[in-house]
């Protein structure tokens, strides 16, 4: 599996190289219009919510179309030679898609760090102010700890989320191709696969968690805490959701590994 | 020693049966000629020995099991065409096969590779399409596999790399594996093949083996493929 994810790395390492420069410059643009200051302010808002967004789309394209080039260009026929069976190559697929996916947003997340001391020094007082207070509303309700604890959760379950995605377009991909293997628009089947797929999974999760509760209770509870005990009602029933949420992407993440790879195993002609 | 057997094997795509009904047996000790036209078929039946496309029908045995990815293990293919990513050099393809492939003799691929004129910093990108063939079956020979299947390795060849190219798929041919070539180059091969496999439209027409094949017809190999694909 590592000598798999060697060569994923390999084969990306001038889109890797590209993207980081990319990102690099962006955080400078970010700076330089903070520093500008008044209305340029405003691109760099733009900016950071542009490079949070375009890092999870470029993994999940990335691993859709390397997925997809391994089967349609000559050059797959390397790594389907090798004696590796389908649940190596796929879940290498995953786990590389997953990893460019948790890098990409660790470096989001420590540029966002860096915006935000470099507006504290430049006396952005509003927005440093709107953080604090946030922060300050965070501890209240789930203390110190509980505090960080709710925003690793956070960040965990959108991780998970598009963890999830990048693996179902890895098992529409391979079921596209298990269904019409020859045919050129097999790429156009994946997607309409992985956009059926991927509403049917929402559906489920939306409605698994309305039937826990999640309607009448995150919600209207957000909006009445008055007290102690409504505030640990409130942090118990966000760990609830968390927890829930977490364990719905981590089965469709499991499922699809194992749709594809049974499928690379014994169906797909490579 | 039977190595691979096939039986009934098809393999259809849409309403086109690329194979139908084959049954073969690949020995040991043996150099076999898969032979026909373009779109006969051989590149299907090669790939499905080595694992690569999933019967529609029938069965493959490799080593006397059944075909699985394990089997990739036992079997080299060689594909006609290049199979190397853009970023690699020589030295990086050689480094995939080691780490990939046990059998896989570093000693052989660095004499072959010597005979073949080719240097381990040159950049896949930048071989000619001769180059690129060499580097395949020098890649492909280094293996120390119990089957070899060559699909095509004289394609778009000249004359010179032609005899580079035979003599490294002669050298890998031992008593201990079968070897097996496609092409439709016959005269350059006649004189190599212990049996000739005639395709012809995804059936096996002819199988047997090559001197008597020319005994029992009065024919050499390729007046019998002239007559057969005429």
């Amino acid at each position: 599996m590592l000598k798999l994810l060697k060569y994923e790395l390999k084969k990306r390492k001038s889109t890797l190289i590209v993207g980081a420069i990319a990102l690099a410059v962006a955080e400078g643009l970010v700076l330089y219009f903070l520093n500008r200051q008044g209305d340029y302010v405003i691109f760099s808002i733009i900016l950071m919510f542009l490079m949070a967004f375009g890092v999870i789309l470029l993994a999940f394209l990335d691993v859709a179309v390397q997925y997809y080039n391994d089967f349609k260009k000559s050059q797959g026929t390397l790594l389907f030679l090798t004696p590796n069976s389908g649940y190596k190559i796929v879940g290498s697929k995953m786990i590389f898609g997953a990893l460019e996916l948790l890098v990409g947003l660790g470096i989001v997340v420590i540029f966002a760090w860096i915006t935000n001391t470099v507006a504290i020094n430049l006396g952005y007082s509003g927005v440093t102010r709107q953080i604090r207070e946030f922060k300050e509303v965070m501890a209240l309700v789930f203390g110190d700890t509980g505090m960080w604890f709710a925003v690793v959760g956070f960040f965990l379950l959108v991780f998970l989320q598009y963890t999830a995605s990048q693996s179902v377009a890895v098992s529409s991909i391979t079921l596209g191709r298990t269904m019409l293997s020859r045919n050129s628009y097999n790429w156009l089947w994946a997607v309409l696969i992985f956009i059926g797929v991927n509403i049917g999974i929402q559906t489920i999760n939306s409605l698994i968690l309305v039937g826990i509760g999640m309607g009448d209770g995150l919600f209207n509870s957000t909006y009445t805490i008055t007290n102690a005990s409504e505030a640990a009602e409130m942090v118990s029933q966000v760990t609830k959701y968390l927890i829930v949420g977490g364990v719905q992407y981590i089965f469709w993440i499991v499922t699809s590994f194992f749709v594809s790879s049974t499928l690379l195993n014994k169906k797909v002609d490579l | 020693m039977e190595l691979v057997k096939t039986i009934d094997l098809e393999k259809s795509f849409g309403t086109v049966k690329a194979v139908n009904q084959v049954s073969v047996s690949l020995e040991s000790g043996k150099i076999y000629g898969l032979l026909g036209p373009n779109g006969s078929g051989k590149t299907t039946l090669m790939r499905l020995v080595a694992g690569l496309f999933c019967p529609t029908k029938g069965d493959i045995d490799v080593l006397s099991k059944k075909i699985t990815v394990e089997s990739r293990k036992s079997i080299a293919y060689m594909p006609t065409e290049s199979f190397f990513y853009d970023y690699m050099r020589i030295k990086d393809v050689e480094k995939f096969f080691i780490d990939f492939f046990d059998d896989f003799d570093k000693e052989k691929f660095d004499e072959l590779l010597k005979k073949m004129s080719l240097e381990k910093s040159m950049k896949i990108t930048s071989l000619s399409s001769g180059m690129n063939a060499k580097l395949r079956v020098a890649l492909t020979m280094a293996r120390k596999a119990k089957v070899y299947l060559l699909d095509e390795p004289l394609n778009g060849i000249d004359l010179v790399a032609r005899d580079a190219i035979m003599s490294a798929i002669i050298g890998g041919a031992s008593e201990e594996n079968a070897v097996v070539i496609s092409s439709h180059l016959i005269d350059v091969m006649e004189n190599v093949l212990d049996d000739v496999i005639f395709i012809k439209q995804g059936k096996v027409v002819i199988n047997e083996n090559a001197e008597e094949a020319r005994a029992k017809y009065k024919k050499s190999i390729v007046d019998l493929y002239k007559e057969v694909y005429a």
